[in-house]
């Protein structure tokens, strides 16, 4: 890929890789991390993309497979996520609390809840990039949605 | 309740490092530097492959020679066992918390009949600067999905800068001056006999996952700061062969000498949570422990979880003699195997 046709596209998707990540790993740093290793990927492929949607769902693909391998380590780690969302510059207090919530939720929930309500994929559009089947996505976001309603329920009454 | 807007906000604040796009440009413009495979390792290399057109004829691979360092190393006592290390730094925070572990002696006759026979050599090389780096040997099983390889790197004033756990599994601190990897799902552990000031001896699990299949599997060195500059040997995996594999709960469980695949959802378990107990029930009455969370004990050398699959991959810390087994234990369901 030339460095014409790398750059508005690792401009364009940046964030959107880092957020994908950043909703796997829980981490900055590992979502940074990831992201870099992404955009290097996509610099030097030499796949011929068909559109935008293709490049995006390219760089979609290769992220998940890379978050996969991050997570791969389960003993060494065991810093609380919420160090990690309080440095974070979110627009409110509410809109951190919420945050907090999502990504207390399994990953399995947090990620098509972002492909979903984020990047508004459908389900089966979410379903081809996992590889699980689109019943499974629909399940998924109402048993996360079921979970988010119960752990904000539980904050308010806690304050 | 789950706000749609406000989700959508809170993620719209989240951005990138600033810096990862000039990091990339920077990485991705700098000029790779030649490696050479020396006359002497590439004259080697065919008389090797001379002497071994039978066994290529025979199992589609050259099989690797005297494999003792290799099988000691992987299945042997490489590090004392252990009643597990847990470790809080100075604010309390947990930092290590690696389980006990059992390290036995090498059954030679088991690993030669068993192991030995699809262990195939490599011998291919890559030279970053006056690093060496050698793939000296692998096995590959198709059936878990999961293999080994066997590799060195050498530096003539030494090869510095690596630390190693208490279980022997080897990393690349940030500072290090070089840091060498595979591109595969694995871990890697230090050959403590074999490894000398100069000589680096690995032993590294993989899995073939996604990005990595069996047909891109990599090994590579480069320098420990830029950590994407480096100079690669390409490693073919036999496309069959393998150890023999047992199979168990109709297909949902299969055992080799060297690991265990589990199909999480076919067996009634989360298909993204790790599972806490395995553990092999041989017919004289021993058992390998070889998950045990309750007991914190953990006597795999890596595992491995598609969290969309629900496939677990785990590979042993000894060779199993899947032949003298009697039954698996998972979660506490007890899978007898087939009585031949």
């Amino acid at each position: 890929m030339t460095e014409q046709q790398f750059t508005p596209l690792a401009r364009r998707y940046m964030d959107t890789i880092f957020r994908l990540a950043f909703h796997y790993t829980r981490s900055q740093a590992e979502a940074d991390d990831i992201t870099q290793e992404v955009l290097i990927k996509l610099y030097r492929t030499d796949k011929a993309f068909e559109s935008e949607d293709h490049v995006k769902h390219w760089l979609l693909r290769v992220t998940i497979n890379a978050c996969k391998k991050a997570l791969l380590s389960p003993w060494r780690r065991t810093e609380p996520m919420e160090d990690h969302t309080a440095a974070l510059p979110f627009p409110s207090p509410e809109h951190s609390e919420l945050m907090d919530a999502v990504l207390a939720l399994p990953a399995r929930y947090r990620v098509p809840i972002y492909l979903h309500y984020y990047e508004g994929y459908s389900c089966d559009e979410v379903a081809a990039l996992l590889h699980i089947p689109g019943a499974t996505v629909r399940t998924r976001l109402r048993r996360a949605r079921a979970m988010l309603k119960s752990d904000l329920q539980e904050a308010e009454h806690d304050v | 309740m789950f706000d749609k807007k406000t989700y959508r906000e809170a993620v719209s604040s989240l951005h990138a490092s600033g810096e990862i796009l000039q990091e990339v440009k920077a990485i991705t413009h700098q000029t790779r530097k030649p490696f050479r495979l020396s006359r002497a390792i590439a004259l080697a290399a065919i008389v090797t492959v001379l002497c071994a057109a039978a066994a290529v004829a025979a199992v589609g691979f050259i099989r690797y020679e005297n494999p003792s360092n290799l099988l000691q190393a992987f299945f042997g006592e490489n590090v004392e066992s252990s009643e597990g290390v847990v470790e809080y730094n100075e604010y309390g925070k947990l930092v290590t918390n690696i389980p006990a572990w059992e390290r036995l002696p090498l059954d030679e006759s088991v690993a030669q009949e068993l192991v030995a026979p699809y262990l195939f050599a490599v011998g291919e090389q890559a030279v970053y600067g006056d690093y060496t780096l050698t793939v000296e040997a692998g096995l590959y099983d198709p059936a878990m999905g999961a293999g080994l390889l066997y590799w060195k790197v050498e530096h003539p004033d030494g090869v510095t800068g690596y630390e190693v756990f208490p279980d022997g599994e080897l990393w690349w601190p940030e500072d290090a001056p070089v840091f060498a990897m595979t591109n595969a799902a694995g871990r890697t552990y230090l050959d403590t006999a074999s490894t000398t000031d100069t000589q680096l001896w690995l032993c590294t699990w993989f899995v073939t996952d996604f990005i990595t299949d069996a047909s891109n599997l990599q090994v590579s060195i480069g320098d420990g700061q830029d950590r994407l500059d480096m100079a690669t040997v390409a490693v073919a995996l036999p496309e069959n062969g393998g150890p023999a594999s047992v199979e168990l709960a109709e297909g949902a469980i299969t055992l080799s000498p060297i690991g265990i695949r589990i199909n999480g959802p076919a067996l009634g378990l989360p298909v993204d949570s790790d599972i806490d107990q395995i553990v092999l029930h041989y017919a004289d009455g021993t058992d390998y422990v070889l998950e045990d969370e309750e007991a914190f004990v953990s006597n795999r050398t890596y595992g491995f979880l598609d969290m969309e699959q629900g496939a677990f991959i785990s590979t042993f810390n000894r060779i199993v003699d899947t032949t003298a087994l009697a039954s698996v234990t998972i979660e506490g369901t007890s899978y007898p195997l087939d009585e031949p």
